[in-house]
Order: structure tokens, then C-alpha cells, then sequence
């Protein structure tokens, strides 16, 4: 079983709740790590622009370039539910070869001298049968998380939008409702 | 780790529920009440219900979500910088220097100087200079409170007056003779069309999940078109078409589309008969019947820079697409004359009789805490004694400068303020300082050392929401309950506003402000609820499963013989009886665009071209959460201005720039954008007023730029201010 996410970039507002969310929830203070981000893309002239927002996160790929690039091993993607989660008993400082692997920029790091830090889609939460925190504080229900299977069912999509590095490689388990970039505001 | 529900009062428009995670004593984080959490608690009684007929919609009960700012609390409660011990000056007022006091000698010092200066000079010597501080409580409501101290004291000079939104209320109150709340969601659902005109809600709330039941409403099919300088985030989500129009001048635009649909004969006329008074007066006005000079979209251009083609096609389509919610933001109406616009969103919705049906809107409503929902009472603040005065807020600086020879009801020896950061958050700061330097007193209660209380002479440690209890009511929408637990002790020695105000009570030995315990209030208050109070406090939090249905106006277009309008007419006033009672120029009966003073065609804007919004950002409320590093580190605090204009100055991308007015001038990163229209600079509101050694801001706060004049219905005008930018060191 591979959980994944699920983002409905029709209806994100770029609003940020979800980075507050996760970042307060895991006790990550204010600084460069943040396990999830939003990433804002404008495109146009005025009158005719257009604004598309990405959520960003660890996508637990089915071929997770950070596992295979990790010199020490301390990555590792979990057998029952394809979480990919890091040791960082393992984790060397200053190394950052998962972060240069990773097309997402998933890796995060507080400082120069951290151990890096992720998105393990709430696990905690998860085994209590709960949603990340992402998922339940967005309020627009931009975000969903389950099974891919249950994730492909129920939403379909695409697994690929404007900006979002080509997931041919890595197999991302994310599936999105693209923002219609073709609608052009008068 | 504990998990209890509490809530969140700022005064943001909406009341949302929190779930704490409690460990040892201490908030570790914060989380949203899902769906399992919130059962509905059974009422002991008959709930009151969706007696106007209009159904639920699905998403309608899904969990009430808190925003980014709510979630960002953890670092709030535990900031460093929070007060925590009363502090009396040191240096220069003003400069910041504090030394550690007892309550006692602050309590003794406050209570003492409080009767020095109205033994002295009367009580109305004492501005009462509260903001809203904590808004959404039937308990805590930080302006009630200071409200009723004062009226049991005897007297103060007080503010009245809505910064957000006094254009509208004075437009509404002018035209209905009521103050109505927005539409709400199940309204929404049954629209065809939404004109979002100056309104933001995806950054500003407005009810809570109202960003949600928008994209709702998007996807079951509801069109909206957003009118406003920017390309905003909530436009960015939901438009279908924007129109950039230049701020000040909306209402040129909307009397222009009044004309349309007058000339291509588009308006209901047995709805205009039977629901309104006044038709032909501003059929004259709109058509230039007197004057020879009709307001069409041709003459609309010229002032507002929309295309003729443009207006005269929205108007037709807000025309002919039923039921359509022109939802008039607040936005427009904080220009020089701001009430107009709202009269003239009102006059269109009554044209095409969108006002009071489902799916429609009155065009102009103003944000409102339910705080009777479900048979709930709340803090009364009791009678006023004869020695209460008032100013206008945003006017409080002039006010204090002035006095009695500026026509003011008093000379103000002494400030108390709470909740409030109006040194920040009104026009002119400059103007602020020197008032702020004036008085001979200044009390300041709060919760951070905020660019206000650092004018204190006594500081006086306020606790958060979460350090005491309350019973929580919706804001704008929505019918529930939250039980706002207290669900840590107060930090250092603070208390909540409700125990400092009851503690000099004491010491001033006034009677009757706080005659109960906490828990005796809340009980009182819910004392007429059908929701049981013990019930609510173990859930934390209760729905309604009916809704108040909220369509404004309705029961008048039901039945208008039988719920006629509290208007002198009885019914909606295109022309105003009691404006045309009492005949002053620059308000007249009927909605008309006046030129603004300062706008782009005079002589001012030819030292100053370029025009500036004060933007509302997700990431405050007004000044509340500016100084919390997980919202900051969302988005860096820029001015927008466009490719065009930065161009012209040789601005580049992140150049720091002065952006200055002829009241000040503040400095700031540029943010070069194509979401902003030609001509016009936006910055976000809410920034802590940080002057250098020069008297420049370094925080980017944008009432240094402000000027603090009003319209004539007293409106703050901090839209539309004449502003030029350069590069830093140019």
C-alpha cells in the first residue's frame, strides 16, 4: 500500500495555513526547515496574469532519489504504507546528498549543521488513525492523503502540473487537480 | 498530552474553535477541531432554526477551520517579548525604557492618576482609548469591558466609530435605517453571480470557512468577478474576470452602471416600486436629467481608468444574471468619500432587486459577532453617566492635540489604552506622536510591547484568551458555540483585562463593574440558552444543525407593509430623506461620485502620482501577529508596485525604496508585480511602526503615509493616499 497526497490546486489560495500547521506541530521553530511550502508561480502581463499555487512536500516516491543517494543509509521508505522516512541517528551533518538528489527539495535543514528533517505524512498521527495536519487545517480542502489507489479513485487528476519537476523518475505519490492556466481573466 | 477546545476572539470577522495540546502545563501545539470533535450537544429546549426556508448546503457542517494566524499561537503565548510584569517608565516616554513594578504600585499609580485627572479636570479628561482587543467573547470582550469601567467610574472621553467599515454603516443606516450582516453562506450557494468589489476574503476571513464555501460556490457553478486594484489571492482563486480599477474612484464607476441599466431600461421596476423610495431622483442624478451631464461609462473612464465597454457590460450582466451578490468591500468605502460607494453598491442591488432574496445581497453590510446566537447574552457595558464624551477613533490623536479649542468635547490630560495599538493602526502616526507626547498621562494594557505601549508611563500586563475562560460566539457567520477553555495559567504576572479592570475598581472603590465570579457570568449568560452550559463546556464546542438563515433584509421583502425598514420612508431610500433634511453638499440624498480631495487629478498628485492601498495580509490582524516569526517568514512585507512604474524609477526587483507621502515616509522592499494595476502602490497594514534615527520607518507601517482626514459621513480614509516612491539613497 502506498499512501500519498492528494492537492487541489483549483481551489488553494496560496494561504499558507497548512506550513503553519505542520511547522508549530512539529515543534519546527521559525526558520529554513518547513516541511511543507507553498510555492506561488505568476505568469502574464497585466492585465492578464495568471497565479497558480504548488503545495510542496515529501511525496514518499515509489523510487525515492533520496534513498539510494543517503551515504549513510538513513533513509529508508517503509514496506507497509511507502512512507519514506530518515534516521537521523544516522544522518550526517553538512552531508545534504539527499537534498541534491531530491527534485523536490523535500530535505529540510534548520541550519548548516542539522540533521535533516521531513514530512513523514504525520505517521504518528496515522497509526491513530488520523489525517496530517496539513489535511485538516487547510480551509479549503485543497489537501487529501490515503492510499494512491483509494487517492487515484476517488479524485483521478494528473500527476503532473505547471512547475512541478517531471515525476517520471521518481514516481511522486501525488495526484493534483491542475489550476486551469488557460482561463484568462479579463 | 491533554487535548481541550478553546477558541480564537481577534477581530479578524471570523470565531473559530482551537483544539490545545496540553503538557505539564504548557500549550505544546495547536491543532483544528475536526469533524469527529464537534459533536452537536442536544439542546434542552427549542433551537431556534431555519425559520427563512433556505436548506443546507453540503459542506455546511464540515469543521469549522481556524487560519494560519490562529494555528500560529504556540510562538504568541510564549513569546519572548510577551509582558509579563507590570512596568512603570524610565527614560523619555516614548523611548521604550521600563523598570519592573508590583500590581500594587501599578494598580495604586493608575488608580491614583485616574482620579487626580478627573477630580481635576472631570472625568472626560480620561480618553478611554480601547481597541478591540479580544472581540468574540460573551465575557472577555476587552472593549466592553473598558466601556463599563468607565461608565461605573463616572465618565471618560471615549471613541466611537468603526475604522473597518463606518462609510458603510453610515451608508446603510442612511438607506435601510439598518445595519445588516452579510449574506451568508446558504445565500451564497443559490447565487448566480458574486461582484466581489474591494474584498479579499481569502487573506481577511469574513466567518469563518467563508474562504471554503466560496470555493463551494465556484464549483457548483457561481461566477464571480472581482473589481479591485490588485490581483488579490482571493482573486487569484475564485475570478472569472477582474477589473482593475483606480482606488477612490469605484463610485464613478458604479453610478455609471446605475446609468446602463436605467438607459437600456434593465431595472426591476415593480421591485423599485413597491421595496423603494427615491427612483427618480437618482434616475435624474445618474442620467444628468438636471444638469445635462449624464453619468455614463464614458465619463465613468475618464476618472476611473476602466474601459466604458467594460462597465457598461458588467452592469448589463449584474443586470440580467438573478439572483447576483454585489458584496461592496470595506476597502473602497476607507477613501475621501467612501460612504458613496457604499450608497451606490446599495442603490444597484435595489435596481435589479437583489436586495433581500436568497442568492442576492444588500450591496453594503458591516461584520457583526452573533452574540445573542442561540439565546446567548453577553457583557453589557450599563448606562452611560451624563459626563461621557466622545471623538472619532481614527481621529483620537487630533483630538488630543486640539481639545476644546479644536471644537473637541475635551481636553484630554490622560490615555488609557487596551487592546489597542492605535498609535499604529490610525492615520498620520506622526500626528499620533506628538499627541502621545501631549497628555500627561499614558496607561497602556496589552500584551506586547507594542509601538503603542511604548508611550506607557505604567504598563500593565494583559493575559491571551487562553489564560482564562470565556464562552466564544460566531463572527459573520455560522451558529455555534465554542467553549473557550481557559487551558493554561496566566504567564508571569499577568492577568486578563476582565481581573486588572476589577482590581481597580477596587482600589477606586466603584461599584458594580464586576459583581460576579467568572464562572457565575457565563452561567448568566447562557442562563436563556437551550444549549446546556455544562454540556458545552465538556464537548467544547456546539452546532446548530439548523442555520439563522441569514438573507438581510428579507423579512422586509416579504411582507414590506408589515416589516417596513426603520428608514423614515419604510423602505430603501435610493434618496435619502433624512440626508436631504439636512442638506450638506458633500452628502446628498441620492449616491453621486465627488471628486476625491487628493486624488490623481490634482495638484498634489503632480508631486505625488502614484496612489496607495493599505492591504489586509493573512498574516495579521490589523497589527495583532505582526510580530510573530512563523507568519512573517510566509511571505516577506513588500509594496507592490508594477513593472511600469518601477521601471520609471529605475526600481528593480527587492531594492529597498522609499515610499513617502506629505504626511511621512516609510522604507520597504520593492515588489515588482503584474498583479497590481498601473499608478498604484499596495502594502499590507499592521507592520509595528519602527522609526531610525531620522524619523524614517524601517517597518514598513503605513500610517506614517496616511493622512487623517475624514469623509463627510467621517469615514477613515486610508485607501486612495497620493504617495511617490524611490530607490533608497535616490
Amino acid at each position: 500500500m502506498q499512501l500519498g497526497f492528494y492537492f487541489d490546486q483549483q481551489r488553494c489560495t496560496g494561504c499558507g495555513t497548512c506550513v503553519v500547521a505542520c511547522k508549530q506541530w512539529r515543534y519546527l521553530p521559525a526558520g529554513p526547515a518547513s516541511l511543507c511550502r507553498i510555492s506561488t508561480i505568476e505568469s502574464g502581463k497585466y492585465p492578464r496574469v495568471q497565479v497558480s499555487h504548488l503545495f510542496l512536500s515529501c511525496y514518499h516516491c515509489g523510487n525515492p532519489a533520496c534513498v539510494t543517494a543517503c551515504p549513510a543509509e538513513a533513509i529508508r521508505k517503509r514496506a507497509a504504507d511507502g512512507i519514506v522516512v530518515v534516521d537521523r541517528d544516522l544522518c550526517i551533518p553538512g552531508c545534504r546528498s539527499c537534498l541534491h538528489a531530491c527534485p523536490y527539495k523535500a530535505p529540510q535543514f534548520q541550519d548548516e549543521n542539522s540533521k535533516m528533517v521531513k514530512c513523514d505524512l504525520c505517521l504518528e498521527r496515522f497509526q491513530g488513525g488520523k489525517q496530517p495536519l496539513c489535511v485538516v487545517s487547510c480551509p479549503l480542502r485543497a489537501l487529501d492523503t490515503g492510499p494512491m489507489e483509494e487517492i487515484v479513485r476517488k479524485y483521478g487528476g494528473v500527476s503532473h502540473v505547471t512547475g512541478f519537476p517531471n515525476p517520471s523518475r521518481t514516481r511522486p505519490s501525488v495526484i493534483f487537480r491542475a489550476r486551469n492556466l488557460l482561463t484568462t481573466p479579463l | 498530552m491533554e487535548e481541550i477546545i478553546t477558541g480564537c476572539p481577534f477581530d479578524c470577522g471570523g470565531s473559530c474553535p482551537l483544539l490545545a495540546h496540553i503538557d505539564e502545563g504548557k500549550v505544546k501545539r495547536l491543532s483544528p477541531v475536526e469533524e469527529a470533535d464537534s459533536q452537536a450537544v442536544p439542546a434542552s429546549g427549542p433551537v431556534p432554526g431555519s425559520h427563512l426556508g433556505i436548506p443546507a448546503f453540503a459542506g455546511m457542517t464540515d469543521s469549522l477551520r481556524p487560519c494560519a494566524r490562529g494555528l500560529s499561537q504556540v510562538e504568541r503565548i510564549y513569546h519572548p517579548e510577551r509582558l509579563l510584569y507590570p512596568m512603570k517608565r524610565t527614560g523619555q516616554r516614548g523611548e521604550g525604557k521600563f523598570q519592573r513594578i508590583s500590581w500594587g504600585e501599578a494598580l495604586e499609580t493608575t488608580a491614583s492618576r485616574l482620579r487626580y485627572f478627573s477630580d481635576k479636570h472631570g472625568p472626560e479628561s480620561i480618553l478611554n482609548l480601547r481597541g478591540t482587543g479580544s472581540l468574540d467573547g460573551i465575557l472577555h470582550r476587552t472593549g466592553a469591558l473598558a466601556d463599563r469601567f468607565f461608565n461605573c467610574f463616572g465618565g471618560c472621553t471615549t471613541t466611537r466609530g468603526i475604522i473597518s467599515f463606518e462609510g458603510a454603516s453610515f451608508a446603510a443606516r442612511n438607506s435601510f435605517g439598518l445595519v445588516p450582516a452579510p449574506p451568508g453562506p446558504e445565500s451564497l450557494m443559490k447565487s448566480r453571480l458574486v461582484i466581489m468589489w474591494g474584498i479579499n476574503p481569502s487573506e481577511t476571513v469574513f466567518g469563518t470557512n467563508t474562504s471554503y464555501y466560496l470555493a463551494l460556490a465556484k464549483e457548483a457553478g457561481v461566477k464571480f468577478i472581482f473589481v479591485d486594484p490588485r490581483y488579490s489571492d482571493s482573486a487569484a482563486a475564485l475570478a472569472d474576470r477582474w477589473i482593475s480599477i483606480l482606488p477612490g474612484t469605484d463610485t464613478a464607476m458604479l453610478i455609471a452602471m446605475a446609468n446602463v441599466i436605467i438607459e437600456e431600461n434593465l431595472f426591476d421596476r415593480s421591485y423599485l416600486e413597491k421595496y423603494t423610495s427615491g427612483f427618480e431622483e437618482f434616475k435624474g442624478y445618474c442620467l444628468g436629467i438636471k444638469d445635462g451631464r449624464p453619468r455614463n461609462p464614458e465619463w465613468a473612464e475618464s476618472i476611473c481608468g476602466v474601459r466604458a465597454e467594460v462597465i457598461a457590460n458588467l452592469a448589463r450582466d449584474y443586470a440580467s444574471t438573478k439572483p447576483a451578490d454585489l458584496r461592496g468591500g470595506w476597502a473602497p468605502g476607507r477613501t475621501a468619500f467612501g460612504e458613496q460607494f457604499h450608497r451606490a453598491c446599495i442603490a444597484l442591488a435595489a435596481l435589479t432587486g437583489n436586495i433581500g432574496i436568497p442568492g442576492g445581497g444588500p450591496g453594503c453590510w458591516v461584520s457583526q459577532n452573533f452574540s445573542h446566537t442561540l439565546g446567548v447574552t453577553a457583557v453589557t457595558v450599563l448606562e452611560s453617566p451624563l459626563r461621557k464624551k466622545t471623538v472619532l477613533t481614527w481621529r483620537w490623536a487630533d483630538a488630543v492635540l486640539r481639545g476644546t479649542a479644536g471644537g473637541y468635547p475635551s481636553d484630554i490630560k490622560m490615555i488609557y489604552s487596551l487592546g489597542g495599538n492605535r498609535l499604529n493602526q490610525c492615520a498620520d502616526i506622526n500626528r499620533g506622536l506628538e499627541a502621545l507626547k501631549k497628555v500627561e498621562f499614558v496607561v497602556v494594557q496589552d500584551q506586547f510591547m507594542t509601538p503603542m505601549a511604548r508611550f506607557a508611563d505604567i504598563l500593565l500586563p494583559a493575559s491571551t484568551h487562553f489564560e482564562r475562560e470565556d464562552i466564544q460566539t460566531p463572527h459573520n457567520s455560522g451558529h455555534y458555540l465554542i467553549y473557550n477553555h481557559k487551558v493554561i495559567e496566566p504567564l508571569g504576572e499577568s492577568m486578563s483585562d476582565l481581573e486588572i479592570l476589577t482590581r481597580l475598581a477596587e482600589r477606586l472603590d466603584i461599584q458594580g463593574f464586576n459583581t460576579k465570579t467568572e464562572q457565575e457570568w457565563l452561567r448568566e449568560f447562557m442562563s436563556k440558552s437551550p444549549v446546556n452550559v455544562d454540556e458545552l463546556k465538556a464537548k467544547g464546542l456546539f452546532r446548530s444543525g439548523s442555520s439563522p438563515g441569514q438573507v438581510p433584509l428579507q423579512e422586509f421583502i416579504a411582507d414590506p407593509q408589515k416589516n417596513p425598514l426603520p428608514a423614515p420612508s419604510g423602505k430603501i431610500e435610493l434618496s435619502s430623506q433624512a440626508m436631504a433634511q439636512k442638506k450638506r453638499p458633500l452628502l446628498p440624498s441620492v449616491p453621486q461620485y465627488i471628486e476625491e480631495w487628493e486624488g490623481p487629478k490634482s495638484e498634489l498628485a503632480g508631486k505625488y502620482p502614484l496612489l496607495l492601498v493599505t492591504t489586509h495580509s493573512r498574516k495579521t490582524v490589523n497589527s495583532t501577529f505582526d510580530n510573530i516569526s512563523w507568519l512573517r517568514e510566509l511571505e516577506e512585507h513588500t509594496a507592490w508596485i508594477n513593472p511600469v512604474d518601477a521601471g520609471a524609477r529605475k526600481i528593480k526587483e527587492g531594492d529597498l525604496v522609499r515610499v513617502f507621502s506629505q504626511q511621512g515616509e516609510l522604507s520597504i522592499k520593492a515588489r515588482l508585480t503584474e498583479r497590481i494595476m498601473p499608478g498604484v502602490v499596495g502594502i499590507d497594514q499592521g507592520a509595528w511602526y519602527q522609526p531610525d534615527e531620522k524619523g524614517i520607518d524601517r517597518a514598513g507601517s503605513v500610517n506614517v503615509l496616511c493622512k487623517d482626514t475624514v469623509s463627510p459621513a467621517e469615514a477613515s480614509a486610508t485607501n486612495a493616499i497620493l504617495v511617490e516612491i524611490s530607490r533608497e539613497g535616490k
